[in-house]
């Protein structure tokens, strides 16, 4: 059996989806247990994973959708978050960045979502990252989950509606991502060995234009600066030296960068049990190596990420009556990377122009790293000559539980005692150096190179998590009757400790569910939570969750018991209450009851005395103190239909209703005179509702074994009140539109010579924009309110919000004999990316001694005596060194799609036959290759060279790896 | 089946251990002052007596982070990066104006003022036991007694501190909700706003009550560190400028003489005090901490050095400078001659406050000499030069090194002396005529006015005229010159209801030429229009505290 298990997961990583699992499986292995499932079906074997008990997926009323750590091993990706991409219906995943992890968490550069966003109070990193996590019943957070290495892995599920999330309580508001790691079956001992490697690379980089453009854009420029008059800065000859390629033309993303990096992860895998003792044990290494073209020394780092996971899951059984469990999950990380902040680094690479000087100062016959005033910061120098900085972290996760079956009492009454403690420490420690920047043999700044120093060990943060629970459990079946049921304490104790590192969070939960099936035809659950959070005052720290679901699986009545066109159909419903106990602000919205007093002021400062004056301390409110303050409410509805044609076609749909309200706002109904009148009050409302759906198709001809399948999610939000500061004028307004809506001017073009005067001024009758005087080229805008006035009033809806409303993906997989084949495409629809704050870099050419990108060579202008005219062509407004409100604000203009579909995974693996590797003594041995993130296709990309999910500073990645997989 | 316990013996010590806990939810740790915290400590009472302080408008960030002078015919501002000035250029001021929740002194910053004076009144009634606080006062009486001493002073000070800020609103707005204590949650605002005149009695009231419940003079007494608070010539300031508006045709339809009496009266109780006096040098006077150490200086708010309003006001072509407020040809050439106009440099024998007070062309400013002509160092055709080919000096320390970092200090002098004495010669001159002495006063308005003319030269043409209205004029044009760029001349136009006339006029600049022997003649051009509307005497309410008012507030007529 235990070998069946370990080949069930290489069978399941050999393809995509459950789908193929399940074909294989029916193609005559035995393999039927098949909860790797990537998409929701009714299938009679399979677990659903639930809090306190499992349920077989046919008995669960609840909208939960999992997936297999076989499956996720398929991504390979250092940060968990990454292989969970486009695989679980309700789950929107934002892939930031692919940095290795320098100083920012793993939790920060994937972002994940459940069901869309549901309120604006708490928005977590761009309305991503509000749902909570638990790992093996208790709850951790983003970091601790996207470091786990997939090997670790049994299932991940997300927990949609309110039957899954009956019991968190105010936990549970914005989905929960519940991970359950792989425990020794009874089995055979087995081990299994998997490795992989591969070569990573950019999915795309915008870079700069060269210096001839760059120049002639400037000339531009200051000329439009100068009032449209020609008064170049570079001359004809300094031109066509930039364009002979004698002139300096440094693009700073070649120097600095290389074309790919690599990427190698293994595991090693000890299973195995028997009736009184079981065991899994896996040890994972990770090396992900970054893009820096750097040599790993004494003196330079590449930026990099060395990881070390450990776990040790056991299982004990004593005196007939006790079960115990010790899981160990402990890890260190290495992160090392060159002493400059990576958004520092890619910012200065997308931001010195190309002339700005040569690497190298070789002046004189020098050999100095160049640097200026201006430009201080020479790319290629910020990594090679400061040397690096690293991050040390150490985290262990430690469960321990004691189950006792009390059948002496009752058959079927048990009781579970269970601890955790989740312990994180990071400590940094550096070698810095730093050097002289030199232009024309001259140095520029006061730096002066010194050698490489050790710095001190320092600790970067440390937190822990203590967290118990008591279960009382009950399960028994009567006849036709089955009811499966538990109540369970739970209580919660997170904190960190010194300096800024100090805070506390504690809760404590009650919370049951009972599941009661009747003739496997009608299943009737209730759970509830009542739940205390120390966020609020005293005496207002409790609430009550209940949650009721059901379902019907019509498929076992007999109408259709044997139908030959439906193989099985059930439906599911499920309404209740849950809250979020997180809210916005500097603490979370935490004590909000309590006033506070601060040592400034909204207004402006004091000083008194004659001789340079001394500030002196006030004391202001910080906010007015509300002792009413409570947790935000959500009232989640939820039906679903799981459904199998004709044994090969699986369909499933879900459609829910969240229904939020007193979302923690600032109540702006308070008079300015009232003096401040910053009062949070739970206020707010918020509709969100979408739908989910996946259909898989598979069959089998002969030795040929295929599928497609596909998925679907949907969610959509509306603002119905937030307590806006009264809009001027209906359009203005964000209530009523959905959370993040963009909202700003509509542009309508740009103007042009003919709008004008001859003194410069804008002719009658054309609105007038408030931002500052406007000339031929500026971006031209539509006056909403007919006041002749371009202005704040004049802004409404300029689309969609970031997040997208619509995301899919599909895939298909192929098998013959040994070999198999599959694809998977994700892709968003429906979402939109402001270009001008999302990449000021690119979006404002030479403001700010800034550069210039592909994007600027479409800008208006009009110089006829040098052969420079556009208006008629015009894709960017008039250029300038300076600025420009009137362009550079918030409006249509810069609002694009951010749609797109990627290819996210193609592989091709073969299977070695069983019969020849048996006789060398293997069980099962795989090998494939495989390709990810390979395509994009996105109208931003197209048009802009933008990546819609990163468009600034580190790049997301692609790869293509190649990995073996033996089984002894 | 001795383990028959074991499970029951666990989940009690599990509950027992932390779950039942009474105070497991009470996990606040405190990072700022609570009420308990500020009730135990003597010295918060200090910090919540400074806290109404911090909304004292400070100037030179009253509107685009730069001086008022732009929304007057005083100034363009040369930026592109402004919409509020624009908005008073161009009569837009409306009820959904930006302008009203952004820089010094506005609507919402005046009230946040207001509510931490009416907190510190009601915290501190209970100040002697406060103050008695854990320390001995029997045996070791000076700090007690010393901070008895303080107290009296801060409690007249919170009086006047609100009084002032109510003298700021109904500058701008007239009548506006008069709130005298600190509002709870439960009682958001249920009355309707007072009439100007009410607002006007209550500051007078307040002024008269408390005025000698404070310090005579900060600067002078063994309290110099503390300067910078409200006095009781600031008070008295205070009422003399709140009377002067209150006496205006703005708010004085009827001409009634007897509240220019009372003006000239609350100017009289000011100058009686004989405490304050001219100082020697006008232009010297506004720069650096020369500000803080005249005796001219009633009431001025403090910074510590910086470089933002050379930053905001330097020529362009200086390094770090962005032109900024650039001053009008309109007030340039209302600077008097004194001396024979000379032909070739129009800018020769004026009154040496022009100098003081604004870089002309051919004038020595940021170590070279202004050159606005073509070719020269500040060619008016390079991108934001100055609009009207003048640049502010009033206030500017000369030749900072913006790019080095270089800083001075900038002092917002509020009230000043001379301030007082234009006041009295206005209210004087309505209420007595130029030369008119009633018992108890000591100077006529044409003396007062003489006083501050003298100090800026004395070769400034004597003033002869004898008839009321002439004097009038001779006040305002006094006033326009003395008070430039100090946020007078905006709110002097719309008291005198001379707004919509001279608002209405195009802000004029001049070009320069250079001829080949060097010689600069100018040419007087129009830089900007600009539109007042009679709305504009008040401000608008801001939409969104109409509607938070519940019909208490009634918008201002015209928006």
């Amino acid at each position: 059996m235990n070998k069946r298990y370990i080949l069930r997961g290489i069978l399941v990583s050999t393809v995509l989806g459950l789908v193929t699992g399940r074909l294989m499986a029916r193609s005559g292995d035995g393999l039927t247990k098949g909860d790797s499932s990537s998409i929701n079906r009714v299938h009679s074997e399979e677990v659903e994973p639930g809090r306190f008990f499992n349920l077989k997926k046919v008995n669960s009323p609840a909208a939960v959708s999992s997936i297999s750590g076989e499956e996720m091993y398929k991504t390979p990706s250092v940060n968990l978050a990454n292989t969970l991409l486009g695989r679980l219906p309700g789950l929107t995943i934002k892939q930031v960045s692919g940095e290795p992890v320098g100083t920012q968490n793993l939790g920060d550069v994937t972002l994940m979502g459940i069901r869309g966003r549901g309120s604006y109070g708490y928005t977590g990193n761009q309305g991503y990252n509000t749902y909570k996590i638990f790992v093996d019943g208790f709850e951790t957070n983003i970091n601790y989950f996207a470091d786990l290495s997939p090997a670790e892995i049994e299932s991940v599920s997300v927990l949609k509606d309110a039957a899954a999330l009956a019991t968190f309580g105010m936990r549970g508001a914005n989905g929960v991502i519940w991970v359950i790691t792989k425990r020794g079956k009874i089995a055979k001992s087995s081990v299994q060995f998997q490795t992989r490697t591969g070569m990573q690379r950019a999915v795309n980089i915008n870079k700069p234009l060269g210096s001839y453009d760059y120049a002639n854009l400037y000339n531009q420029a200051i000329s439009n600066d100068n009032g449209g008059i020609w008064t170049p800065k570079y001359a004809n000859a300094q031109l066509q030296a930039y364009n002979n390629g004698t002139g300096i033309n440094v693009n700073w993303y070649d120097q600095v960068l290389k074309r790919s990096a690599p990427y190698t992860d293994a595991d090693l895998i000890f299973s195995g049990g028997d009736s009184t003792a079981k065991y899994n044990v896996v040890l994972d290494y990770a090396n992900q190596q970054g893009l820096y073209d750097v040599p790993n020394g004494d003196a330079t780092s590449n930026i990099m990420l060395k990881r070390y996971n450990l776990r040790t899951n056991l299982d004990f059984k004593m005196f007939k009556i006790f079960e115990a469990r010790v899981d160990l999950g402990g890890r260190i990380e290495d992160r090392k990377m060159p002493n400059i902040s990576t958004g520092d680094l890619w910012n200065n690479m997308a931001r010195y122009p190309s002339n700005i000087y040569n690497v190298k100062d070789t002046v004189g016959g020098l050999d100095n790293w160049s640097g200026t005033a201006l430009y201080p910061n020479n790319p290629l120098a910020s990594v090679n000559a400061l040397g690096w900085s690293s991050r040390h972290y150490r985290i262990l996760q430690g469960n321990f539980g004691l189950k006792e079956n009390l059948s002496f009492i009752t058959p079927g009454l048990y009781l579970q005692e269970t601890f955790s403690f989740n312990s994180y420490t990071a400590s940094s420690y550096n070698k810095t150096a730093t050097y002289a920047r030199y232009f024309n043999g001259l140095t520029t700044t006061t730096d002066k190179t010194s050698p490489i120093a050790a710095g001190s060990q320092d600790p970067a943060g440390q937190e822990d998590w203590k967290q118990a629970a008591v279960t009382i459990g009950y399960e028994r079946q009567f006849g036709d009757h089955h009811l499966k049921t538990a109540v369970n304490y739970h209580q919660s104790d997170y904190r960190g400790d010194g300096g800024v590192y100090s805070f506390k969070y504690h809760y404590q939960n009650l919370s049951g569910r009972a599941n009661y099936t009747y003739k496997d035809r009608y299943i009737a659950e209730f759970g509830f939570s009542y739940f205390g959070a120390d966020a609020y005052a005293p005496g207002n720290q409790w609430g009550f969750y209940p949650a009721l679901s059901a379902a019907w699986i019509i498929s076992n009545e007999s109408f259709l018991q044997n139908s030959p066109i439906v193989s099985s159909l059930k439906l599911r419903a499920s309404a209740g209450k849950t809250g979020s106990s997180d809210a916005f602000g500097d603490q979370n919205g935490r004590f909000l009851y309590q006033q506070y007093y601060y040592n400034g002021s909204n207004t402006g400062s004091f000083y008194t005395g004659n001789a340079g004056p001394t500030y002196a301390n006030v004391l202001n409110p910080v906010y007015i103190a509300n002792s009413d303050v409570f947790a935000e409410k959500s009232m989640k509805y939820n039906m679903g239909a799981d459904l199998t044609l004709l044994k090969v076609l699986d369909i499933n749909l879900d459609i829910f209703l969240d229904k939020r309200s007193n979302i923690l706002t600032i109540d702006n109904s308070f008079m300015d005179a009232f003096g401040y009148n910053t009062i949070f009050k739970n206020l707010g409302k918020v509709t969100n509702k979408g739908i989910e759906a996946t259909a898989a198709y598979s069959d089998k001809t002969g030795a040929l074994g295929y599928s497609i399948f596909g998925t679907v999610s949907f969610a959509k939000n509306k603002i119905d009140y937030m307590a806006e500061v009264p809009p001027a004028y209906s359009y203005n307004s964000y209530t009523g539109r959905p959370i993040g809506t963009p909202v700003g001017l509509i542009a309508t073009g740009f103007y042009q010579l003919s709008d004008f005067n001859a003194n410069g001024s804008l002719k009658s009758g054309i609105p007038v924009p408030q931002f500052g005087a406007v000339q031929p080229g500026d971006i031209k805008y539509q006056d909403l309110n007919n006041d002749n006035k371009i202005d704040q009033t004049d802004v409404t809806s300029l689309g969609k919000p970031a997040y997208p409303e619509l995301t899919y993906s599909f895939g298909a997989n192929i098998s013959y004999k040994g070999f198999d084949l599959s694809t998977f495409l994700q892709g968003t629809h429906g979402s939109t990316v402001d270009i001008l704050s999302g990449s000021t870099v690119t979006t404002q050419a030479l403001v700010n001694n800034g550069n210039v990108y592909e994007i600027a060579k479409g800008a208006w202008a009009y110089y006829p005596d040098q052969g420079i005219d556009t208006r008629a062509t015009a894709t960017y407004p008039r250029l300038t060194t300076v600025g420009n409100t009137n362009n550079y604000t918030a409006s249509s203009f810069w609002i694009k799609s951010g749609d797109f579909l990627k290819i996210r995974n193609i592989e091709l693996g073969y299977t070695f036959a069983t019969r020849l590797i048996n006789s060398v003594g293997l069980n099962k041995v795989r090998i494939y290759i495989n390709a990810v993130n390979p395509v994009t296709w996105s109208p931003l990309l197209k048009d802009y060279n933008m990546d819609p999910e990163a468009l600034t500073g580190y790049p997301g990645l692609k790869s293509i790896n190649a990995g073996f997989s033996v089984t002894f | 089946m001795k383990f028959k316990y074991v499970p029951v013996l666990a989940a009690v010590l599990l509950l027992g251990s932390s779950g039942c806990e009474k105070d497991f939810l009470d996990t606040k740790i405190d990072i700022y002052a609570t009420p308990v915290t500020i009730a135990t400590d003597r010295a918060t009472l200090f910090s919540f007596a400074n806290a109404f302080y911090a909304s004292l408008p400070y100037g030179f960030t009253s509107l685009d982070n730069n001086l008022f002078a732009a929304a007057s015919d005083e100034a363009q501002q040369t930026t592109v990066y402004n919409t509020n000035a624009q908005i008073f250029n161009q009569g837009g001021l409306n009820s959904n104006s930006i302008v009203m929740s952004s820089g010094s002194g506005t609507y919402k910053s005046l009230y946040d003022g207001i509510r931490a004076a009416n907190f510190f009144l009601d915290y501190s009634k209970a100040w002697r036991s406060f103050i008695a606080l854990n320390r001995d006062t029997v045996s070791d009486p000076t700090g007690y007694n010393k901070d008895k001493l303080f107290m009296g002073w801060y409690r007249g000070e919170a009086h006047i501190a609100r009084a002032y800020y109510y003298s700021e609103l109904a500058k701008r707005y007239g009548g506006v909700h008069l709130i005298t204590q600190t509002l709870q949650q439960s009682d958001n605002i249920q009355v309707a706003k007072a009439g100007y005149d009410e607002v006007v009695n209550f500051i007078v009231s307040e002024v008269d009550k408390y005025k000698d419940s404070l310090q005579a003079d900060w600067k002078t007494s063994s309290y110099s560190d503390q300067d910078g608070r409200f006095t009781q010539g600031a008070a008295l300031a205070i009422k003399s400028r709140v009377l002067l508006y209150a006496a205006s045709p703005l708010h004085n339809t009827t001409n009634d003489i007897e509240k220019w009496k009372a003006a000239a009266a609350a100017a009289n109780d000011v100058i009686k005090l004989n405490h304050y006096s001219l100082d020697a040098s006008y232009g010297a006077y506004f720069i650096a901490n020369n500000t803080l150490t005249s005796s001219e200086t009633i009431f001025a708010v403090r910074r510590p050095a910086d470089n933002a309003p050379e930053t905001r006001n330097y020529p362009i072509s200086t390094p770090g400078g962005s032109s900024g407020v650039t001053p009008s040809h309109n007030l340039v050439s209302d600077y008097e001659y004194i001396g024979t106009p000379d032909a070739a440099d129009p800018y020769k024998n004026r009154d040496p406050r022009l100098s003081a007070s604004i870089v002309t062309n051919g004038s020595s400013w940021n170590g070279r000499t202004i050159d606005e002509s073509a070719g020269g160092t500040d060619d008016m055709r390079k991108a934001n030069t100055s609009k009207t080919g003048y640049y502010l000096k009033k206030f500017l320390t000369d030749n900072l090194n913006l790019v080095q970092g270089g800083t001075a200090l900038h002092h917002w002098a509020i009230f000043r002396y001379a301030e007082i004495l234009l006041n009295y010669a206005e209210a004087m001159n309505e209420a007595y005529g130029p030369d008119g002495l009633p018992s108890g006063y000591t100077l006529t308005a044409r003396q007062a006015l003489q006083m501050v003319r003298a100090r800026a030269s004395s070769s400034l043409p004597a003033v002869t005229i004898t008839s009321v209205s002439a004097f009038r004029d001779v006040v305002k044009h006094e006033r326009r010159i003395e008070l430039a760029f100090e946020d007078h001349r905006y709110w002097d136009l719309l008291r005198w209801k001379d707004a919509e006339t001279v608002l209405n006029q195009p802000i004029q600049g001049v070009s320069v030429t250079k001829s080949a022997t060097g010689a600069f003649s100018y040419q007087v051009f129009n830089a900007a229009t600009r539109v007042f509307k009679s709305s504009m005497y008040y401000y608008p309410f801001s939409q969104s505290e109409i509607v938070n008012s519940n019909g208490l507030l009634v918008q201002n007529p015209g928006y």
